[in-house]
């Protein structure tokens, strides 16, 4: 591990705008976990599974097949279709939510007096098996994904900043501010945050709890499909990638008590700056190991000062 | 939609039971028994009919079921889901691996007893340390915070090649030798394994019977009534993450000179550490037997997989679904109740009370009471009214 310690605006100012596009990546998956945990009191590890089951589809819908590298392992999976990309997007988000719907339908169905443990064990499980299916269909794949929005890029604060980054940011905030509105200003929304505060309060006033909660899960696995489309351009199509970046996004669900959806966001910015600074170089060289080190003790510090802040709700929903 | 899914589970629990009945018989319903020929199979019948290479595979599986018995004090006694067990497991391979191992590498050529002790200790403490600040909070923040290890040891321990000792160096990690004896060959490094996987198990077996090992599963149940009773859950689950990471570092250690060179990475990930979490979920964690037997399976099956180019993760996924739908008790809880059933029966046969062998063996919930009949000495069989036998989910007692 190296640590070279010093201080490069230059760089700041780079990682600056990069880190804002990984935070916002971070962020959309950060909500979907924040949303259904409110919803089942469940951490949705399953995204991470919906996630790559929708980045592989979004993958064999539009890569060129004379780039795939795993052409010579051979076999129909790898012969992939080079379909405009807006539609393929909306066809993997589409593949998101009903996976998501699935499963929440699930949770929501028997399993909802399940202990959340379990339920929690039973979505990793789930995710293990999304990834397990994409594995084999697509065995030690690792490509390089086309961006919706092209490989093109444009200037900002000085740097070069690819429109695929930019998009991420725009579509975060898109996402935020449409989610406030629908959560603040909507009858679902007041339904939706009554069922979070008090499921059986919910219920008695005649709520359709399990109804909506579906809805969430669809919406918030639409959100996990996303993610995982806009996710892989940035780094590459791997079953371990995503596993990867759906801690960074848990860890800011963490950091906002899996309760809050801007301090959740909030979270996750600050994982994908720190993530972007440090990789960056603006603190001087820093390792690969390092930066994990780094991130791991604002996770640890995060659970240690914010986790007894809603120690109660979760004691609620292990009870 | 999952009531019908869990529908055809229901449905085999009774002809698992017709089936084992015989073994039930032949056991007395003893759990010690299979266990007993089990061990001599794998010892003495195994070892002459398997090709070497599945010897070595045989042997991974011995490794893993010492892994998945750590994770099992975890997941079963304490009730928390540690994602880092692939991680520990690997940090005790890369630790014993770098004192132990000769060739280019910094330290190197230490016995190999104390280089598994500190790869051991170096799993417990990392273990340990992880549980500290999240003991106290509830399961999900531990789930987290484990997947938080395993990520940052993917990131830092495992990407340095002087600790790793891979990325093509000359890097020879030797079977041990103890008193002159040498278990360089596969056969001797399997009865090494066999060894240290029935010592862990009867290291298990004394501390789940002991006063440490009855706080811990009291934790589980109820932490109120456990607090109440002056035990510290905090304590408690520190102290299992520590001995369940030392049980993982032990199986790492064994699992160091396994290959004689450096393991790949890929062995240690994060999906890796799903995967064995999927062993003690799927066999529960009433017997060590089941938990060895879904270990070995999950060693082994992958490799049949693989022919079909199926992945692991995929069992690994199942195995997790299938063990939370079966219930905490795991398929291996469930055998032990049918053997346990058998048992009930044996005793009753023995005493005089003849048994009605299908409905003894119904684990279906009964309504109302049922009626045992009495031998009455070889005539015919008359319902004795003061002997009854209330048929529930747990083994049949007599009632007065």
């Amino acid at each position: 591990m190296v640590v070279a310690l010093s201080f490069h605006f230059d760089l700041f100012k780079f990682s600056l705008v990069q880190g804002v596009a990984l935070g916002a990546l971070y962020g959309i998956l950060a909500i979907a976990l924040v949303l259904t945990f409110r919803m089942s009191r469940v951490v949705g590890f399953v995204h991470g599974g919906i996630a790559t089951a929708s980045a592989f589809f979004y993958w064999y819908l539009v890569a060129d097949p004379t780039l795939v590298s795993g052409q010579s392992v051979g076999g129909s999976a790898w012969n992939t279709h080079q379909w405009p990309k807006f539609p393929a997007v909306i066809l993997a988000v589409l593949l998101g939510a009903a996976l998501g719907a699935v499963f929440g339908s699930v949770v929501t169905g028997r399993m909802a007096t399940w202990p959340r443990v379990t339920v929690t064990t039973f979505s990793l499980g789930a995710m293990l098996l999304l990834a397990g299916i994409a594995a084999s269909i697509w065995k030690s794949a690792f490509e390089n994904v086309p961006s919706p929005f092209g490989e093109k890029s444009t200037h900002l604060l000085g740097n070069s900043v690819r429109y695929h980054d930019l998009a991420v940011v725009v579509i975060m905030v898109l996402l935020v501010v449409s989610l406030n509105f629908v959560l603040t200003r909507t009858k679902l929304g007041t339904q939706i945050r009554a069922i979070a505060d008090d499921i059986d309060a919910a219920e008695i006033v005649g709520i359709p709890v399990q109804k909506i909660s579906i809805g969430v899960w669809c919406a918030a696995g639409a959100l996990a499909g996303l993610g995982g489309v806009l996710l892989t351009p940035m780094t590459r199509l791997g079953t371990g990638v995503i596993l990867f970046v759906l801690l960074r996004s848990t860890a800011g669900a963490v950091l906002g008590g899996f309760d809050s959806l801007p301090l959740a966001l909030g979270g996750a910015l600050i994982f994908g700056q720190v993530e972007s600074q440090v990789q960056g170089g603006t603190f001087g060289t820093i390792g690969s190991g390092w930066r994990e080190v780094i991130l791991m003790t604002i996770l640890f510090l995060g659970v240690i000062l914010l986790a007894r802040r809603s120690q109660s709700r979760f004691q609620l929903a292990e009870g | 939609m999952l009531q019908k899914l869990m529908a055809p589970l229901g449905k085999l629990k009774e002809p698992l039971a017709k089936a084992m009945a015989p073994l039930g018989k032949l056991t007395g319903g003893n759990p010690l028994i299979p266990g007993i020929v089990a061990f001599v199979a794998l010892a003495v019948i195994v070892p002459p009919l398997l090709a070497g290479y599945w010897i070595f595979l045989v042997t991974a599986g011995l490794l893993t079921t010492i892994t998945a018995m750590g994770l099992a004090i975890i997941v079963g006694w304490v009730g928390e889901v540690n994602l880092a067990g692939a991680g520990l497991l690997g940090a005790s391979v890369y630790v014993t691996g770098y004192f132990y191992r000769v060739g280019d590498s910094r330290l190197n050529g230490w016995p190999f007893i104390p280089a598994a002790l500190t790869g051991i200790l170096f799993a417990a403490f990392l273990s340990g340390m992880v549980a500290i600040p999240t003991a106290r909070f509830s399961g999900i923040y531990v789930m987290v915070l484990t997947l938080g290890l395993q990520i940052t040891l993917e990131r830092t321990l495992f990407s340095f090649p002087w600790i790793i000792g891979g990325f093509g160096r000359n890097v020879i990690v030797n079977r041990p030798k103890f008193l002159g004896v040498s278990f360089d060959s596969d056969l001797r490094f399997f009865y090494l394994c066999l060894a240290a996987a029935v010592a862990a198990g009867l290291f298990v077996n004394a501390l789940r019977n002991s006063r440490h090992g009855r706080a811990m599963n009291l934790i589980r149940t109820d932490k109120r009534a456990a607090a109440a009773v002056g035990i510290s859950p905090w304590r408690y689950k520190i102290l299992a993450f520590a001995i369940g990471g030392g049980l993982i570092g032990v199986a790492g250690a064994f699992t160091a000179p396994l290959y004689r060179s450096p393991p790949a990475i890929v062995q240690f990930i994060a999906f890796q550490s799903l995967f064995l979490l999927a062993i003690p979920v799927v066999a529960g964690t009433r017997t060590l037997l089941g938990i060895a037997s879904v270990a070995l399976s999950f060693a082994l099956i992958p490799q049949a997989l693989e022919s079909h180019h199926l992945s692991p993760f995929l069992l690994g996924g199942i195995g997790l679904i299938a063990g939370t739908i079966v219930g905490p008790g795991g398929l291996g809880g469930n055998l032990l109740d049918i053997l346990q059933k058998q048992k009930e029966v044996a005793i009753l046969s023995a005493v005089g009370l003849a048994v009605d062998v299908e409905a003894e063996v119904d684990l279906t919930v009964a309504p109302t009471p049922a009626r045992v009949e009495t031998d009455n000495g070889g005539g015919p069989s008359v319902a004795a009214d003061g002997d009854e036998i209330v048929l529930r989910d747990r083994p049949p007692r007599l009632k007065a």
